[in-house]
């Protein structure tokens, strides 16, 4: 791989029509990897139903190296599939010096290292950034949109795209041209780490935005003192208005993160509000 | 009709299924698809994404990590928002139907894995005599009976459970269903409760508060409040980057200046 | 302090990055892999998923017992993890467990043929060595346990241990 960086960086990212062709394909494929999961392979299955067009092109002179591929690759494998192109292109690139290499001077289980070593990680990234993060942004500000009946929010699939066919794309063709090497230099770098704190700030600012206007705790309860109306939502909203959906948000948050079971504080919620209505101080 | 709205149900719970998964592009589109139902449905868009949104909330914070399906919330979300479309009800109601039943779908989903578990055996089998044809219709028997599956489902909820679920609605007395309502505006709070423990970090105190705040007494959208969320986001990256590149710089110095000691270790238990 | 030592065959990944360093309130993470401390580009890949706010390590095992007894690291709050229990037996040895948590999460799928293993639960599977040093471990460490996600309910991993024959 030493001869593909002193290149310049131009000739260093130019595919041959072979090669991108064969680019574009695994990146279709590429993205049935998260259907049929088993237990014990998770999706080591559906890695090789992918992947198999591209290693018979690879070893189209040698069926016994396909099949043993094919194998080799059956084993268990489970990322984040937005992150998997990045593993995949590598996996590719050593498949291809696999091919080139006279019998028995390269050895598979590097293969199979690399994607075992590289599955964790990226799933650390992509579970993080993706499930974590950006979907929760995305159905933040979705949910802003449809409460109103607004139909742009159909637009907002332009901004939630991008990032994820980009890294599909760019991850699975970097990686299969440069090798591993950016790996090192985004550590270096710490964009990764910076980019995502920065976007678990966007995340954390909707989150308040939302318990804000879309956490309900509505009061009905009013009485009379002395001839003087006393309305208890005016009260609260005195102090601050969206107190009570805060500081029940902000309950949950301290319940959840004492290691309580989510589905007993999602009854204890359901039924406070049943309670607090049949009590008359809250009502729909 | 009813056969007609099963089966437009049908189709979307199996297109859900499809499309949740494909290039992982239903998790980063939510609510393109809820207007077209109901359109199909010959009810209002606009009906359908208010009650979309209502599941949305209540699912909001659920998440997939790591091949652990906690609750289908795809399922669902689908017969929440098909059955109170075709019963014209309220979003409350779609709440209340849609939590139970991605609670129940996921037995569903762990039945389909475990085929799919003893498949794995075949598969081997398939690879062990050379035989790619065999191979791939396994493939694509797996991928249709998955797609069927939630088809079938959905399809016989709906032609099967409809009237059930119509005489229960009706019948749920007028303080039960006030007390349901306002439950399902609280239940969102769960959700954000469990978000905030997964990005919790006390130096985002600020940007949290910042957000309420301007949601509380500014009353913005969302989309605004995000928008200023990118503001922070930004200024934050630039403050980062500048301390690295000033970090980076100290050790090119302290490389140059004299033998490294760094080991494995690096900086691990500097603060 | 150790908060946990433990198991996972993908060392890093979602259920680490974001679950259990928020419930644990991680801000240090080992991993202890002799094959991952020497790999450059599993080592980095590693680093790269280092949650926000956590610095990590990725050294061989030896050296993970060293800076796990480290004084220093009394003031931090920190996840031993490896990927399989041979390692993590090694390290009990090396590293008094007393009552810190020792969780068997994910381990016996990824490589070896599973046949010859015995099934523990659906993330688990041991080989017959392992289930004796995994019996072993269960004698130094004494909250030895399977608990993949924080809100999964803790299972002594004696009991899944007594299942096998």
């Amino acid at each position: 791989m030493n001869n593909k960086t002193t290149t310049t960086k131009d000739n260093k990212m130019q595919l041959s029509s072979e090669e991108m062709k064969m680019t574009k394909k695994l990146f279709w494929r590429n993205m049935w990897l998260g259907y049929c999961m088993s237990y014990t392979r998770q999706q080591g299955v559906a890695w090789d139903w992918i992947h198999a067009p591209v290693y018979k092109k690879i070893y189209k002179d040698d069926p016994d190296k396909f099949w043993e591929a094919m194998k080799r690759n059956m084993e268990f494998y489970n990322t984040t599939p937005n992150m998997n192109g990045i593993v995949s292109g590598l996996a590719v690139s050593m498949e291809q010096e696999n091919a080139k290499a006279p019998a028995d001077t390269f050895d598979t289980a590097g293969i199979s290292g690399m994607k075992i070593g590289l599955m964790g990680p990226m799933a650390g990234i992509g579970d993080t950034f993706f499930a974590g993060v950006w979907s929760l942004i995305l159905t933040g500000i979705g949910i802003g949109f449809a409460k109103s009946g607004n139909l742009a929010v159909m637009l907002l699939s332009l901004v939630g795209l991008p990032p994820n066919i980009l890294i599909r794309w760019y991850g699975q063709k970097y990686s299969y041209k440069l090798g591993s090497k950016y790996i090192s230099k985004a550590v270096q770098d710490g964009l990764m780490t910076m980019f995502t704190r920065a976007t678990s700030i966007v995340g954390v600012t909707v989150v308040g935005g939302m318990i804000a206007s879309l956490v309900k705790f509505p009061l009905v309860f009013k009485t009379k003192i002395n001839g003087t109306e006393f309305v208890l939502q005016k009260v609260f909203d005195q102090i601050m208005p969206g107190i009570l959906p805060l500081l029940l948000s902000v309950g949950c948050f301290v319940l959840l993160r004492k290691g309580k079971n989510p589905v007993l504080v999602l009854l204890g919620v359901v039924a406070l509000g049943f309670i607090l209505t049949f009590l008359g101080i809250t009502g729909a | 009709m009813l056969l007609y709205q099963a089966f437009i149900i049908g189709l979307y719970a199996a297109w859900g299924k499809w499309f949740g998964i494909y290039g992982s592009f239903g998790q980063v589109m939510p609510f393109f698809f809820t207007p077209v139902l109901a359109i199909l449905l010959g009810k209002s868009p606009v009906d359908a994404l208010m009650i979309d949104a209502a599941i949305a909330l209540a699912f909001y914070g659920v998440m997939q990590i790591g091949a652990v399906m906690p609750q289908d919330t795809g399922f669902g979300g689908t017969l929440g928002l098909g059955f109170a479309l075709i019963l014209n009800q309220k979003p409350a109601i779609a709440v209340a139907l849609a939590v139970p039943i991605s609670m129940l779908a996921v037995v569903v989903w762990n039945l389909l894995k475990f085929w799919f578990t003893t498949n794995v055996e075949v598969f081997d089998k398939y690879i062990d005599e050379r035989n790619m044809k065999k191979f791939n219709r396994l493939w694509w028997i797996q991928m249709a009976v998955y797609i069927l599956t939630y088809f079938l489902l959905a399809f016989l909820a709906v032609l099967l459970g409809t009237h059930g679920i119509k005489a229960f609605v009706t019948s749920i007395p007028k303080p039960f269903l006030s007390g349901l309502t306002v439950a399902a505006g609280m239940l969102p709070a769960v959700g954000m409760g469990m978000l905030l423990k997964y990005v919790w970090n006390i130096e985002f105190l600020p940007f949290f508060i910042a957000g309420f705040l301007l949601g509380a007494y500014l009353k913005l959208p969302i989309m605004a409040i995000s928008l200023f969320g990118v503001v922070f986001g930004l200024i934050m990256f630039f403050i980062d980057r500048h301390i690295n590149d000033v970090k980076k710089s100290n050790q090119a110095q302290a490389v140059t200046a004299g033998p490294s000691t760094d080991d494995d270790e690096g900086d691990f238990f500097n603060e | 302090m150790i908060e946990m030592m433990r198991v996972d065959d993908r060392l890093i990944h979602g259920q680490v990055a974001l679950l259990w360093t928020k419930q644990l309130g991680l801000n240090r993470i080992i991993v202890a892999n002799d094959k991952a401390a020497k790999s450059e580009i599993q080592k980095n890949a590693l680093l790269l998923a280092a949650p926000a706010g956590v610095k990590v390590a990725v050294v061989e095992v030896d050296k993970a017992i060293k800076m796990a007894n480290d004084p220093r690291g009394k003031n931090f709050k920190m996840l031993l993890l490896v990927n399989n229990v041979d390692d993590l037996y090694t390290i009990v040895k090396g590293v008094e467990p007393g009552s810190t948590k020792v969780d068997i999460a994910n381990v016996g799928r990824v490589s070896g043929d599973i046949e010859n293993k015995h099934k523990l639960t659906e993330t688990v599977y041991l080989s017959d060595d392992e289930v004796t040093k995994a019996n072993e471990i269960n004698d130094l460490a004494k909250n030895f346990v399977y608990q993949p996600l924080p809100t999964d309910e803790p299972k002594p991993f004696e009991s899944l241990l007594k299942g096998v024959h």
